[in-house]
């Protein structure tokens, strides 16, 4: 669980890594937004991974950027097909940046960093810990700016789930408190307040070098 | 430093990969593209209500399909699906051409159907996020080709005034003499 668990955390795409960046700010104004490229993220990411690491031993070293490059772009259009079919609304609003996840350095590294080195075990574990990682990134964000920028909270989620879920959004204010927040310059702002704070509390929860190494194992002297 | 050459092994690999991508992309595509064909053939028509009076929407019930890019009931509108270039690929329009009597210019409505235009920058003609085209739906020819171009965005912007353009010499009287006629004819195939 350790792979999963840096993918979600210490290796975080967003915040640690800073990967990912330009469908994180342009598509979270809203949850339902923020979910449906979590979603396609992570089903890149996941059958990118699952692929790669099947075929590691069959990809030729000298090209093997442009297979994962391939592969990728096969997932993300399979999934740029399914969304145009079963949420067209949805499709509508974020579909260039679903386009785009073929481009996203977080799918790329993980392929050339993990996957095409690791069995099928590990990379489904990694693929899920970074698409976790990321989801949770994106639906903070993506929670926190609807907050702001609406005044509600999960708002027009029919487009994901059906009729049924328009019932789901959540009335907070009447008006808007920040209605910068729907917009770039909210987003940057928004994401480095968040990334800050993520940092600032694993610091705080981290214990300091000095305290895990305390005492040396072995003095060595340097006369000798 | 050398790097290590393509061998026919790697080839044969390459061919594999390239072949399985393929084959799932033609599959998916056989089980989705029904459905998109759908969601488009509704939305367009969803676009096609929008833009027309309500009397003309009682006329266009009666209407079976598209004659080519035109549709029509040869009264006094027209409905017209055009292509332009824009900055990063066609942009593709369903534009309205309504004639008055007398000497009144004809008015001219255009909605995007897709598009690849950069989000916040050209993405200012899509109705669902701008109202930058809903605002000018009664726009003559004259407006169009005068209008200022929005800086920043003039490739976007001259795709309009070229649509504009384009719909004035299509639409021309003749046009639509030798359209109304052949709407006429019971012989002519119609297209969808």
């Amino acid at each position: 669980m350790n792979t999963f668990n840096r993918g979600v955390l210490e290796n975080n795409p967003a915040w640690a890594q800073l990967l990912g960046l330009c469908p994180l700010l342009a598509v979270s104004n809203s949850v339902v937004n923020a979910l449906g490229l979590a979603l396609a993220s992570g089903f890149v990411l996941l059958g990118s991974n699952i692929t790669i690491s099947l075929l590691r031993h069959r990809i030729p070293d000298v090209a093997r950027l442009p297979c994962f490059v391939l592969i990728i772009a096969t997932f993300t259009t399979i999934t740029v097909m399914v969304l145009e079919a079963f949420a067209f609304t949805l499709y509508l609003r974020i579909a260039l940046f679903v386009q785009i996840i073929v481009t996203n350095c977080m799918i790329l590294g993980r392929a050339e960093a993990f996957a095409s080195r690791q069995p099928v075990g590990a990379a489904v574990l990694d693929a899920l810990g970074t698409a976790v990682g990321f989801a949770i990134a994106l639906l903070i964000l993506g929670g926190v700016r609807e907050i702001l920028g609406y005044g509600t909270l999960l708002r027009e989620m029919d487009l994901l789930f059906g009729p049924a879920a328009s019932s789901w959004v959540i009335d907070l204010t009447s008006t808007a408190p920040l209605p910068l927040a729907l917009f770039p310059p909210g987003a940057f702002l928004l994401a480095g307040l968040l990334f800050a704070l993520v940092q600032g509390l694993a610091k705080f929860l981290t214990p300091p070098a000095r305290d895990l190494n305390a005492v040396p194992a072995k003095t060595i002297d340097y006369e000798k | 430093m050398t790097s290590p050459a393509l061998n026919w092994r790697s080839l044969v690999s390459l061919v594999l990969i390239a072949g399985f991508c393929g084959t799932a992309l033609v599959w998916v595509n056989g089980i989705t593209a029904p459905r998109i064909e759908t969601q488009r053939q509704e939305q367009a028509r969803a676009l096609m209500n929008s833009l027309l009076l309500p009397e003309q929407r009682i006329e266009l019930k009666t209407l079976e399909s598209w004659r080519g890019d035109t549709l029509s009931a040869c009264t006094d509108w027209w409905l017209l699906r055009l292509s332009e270039n824009g900055y990063a690929g066609p942009i593709e329009f369903l534009a309205y051409w309504q004639t008055f009597e007398g000497d009144l210019p004809s008015v001219i409505k255009l909605r995007v159907l897709n598009h690849l235009e950069t989000p916040g920058i050209g993405d200012f003609i899509d109705h669902e996020r701008s109202d930058y085209l809903p605002d000018r739906d009664n726009w003559t020819l004259t407006e169009w080709q005068t209008a200022d171009t929005l800086s920043g965005a003039t490739i976007t912007h001259n795709a309009l005034k070229r649509v504009a353009d384009s719909l004035a010499q299509y639409m021309d009287s003749d046009a639509q003499t030798q359209f109304c006629s052949d709407q006429l004819s019971p012989t002519k195939e119609h297209a969808q």
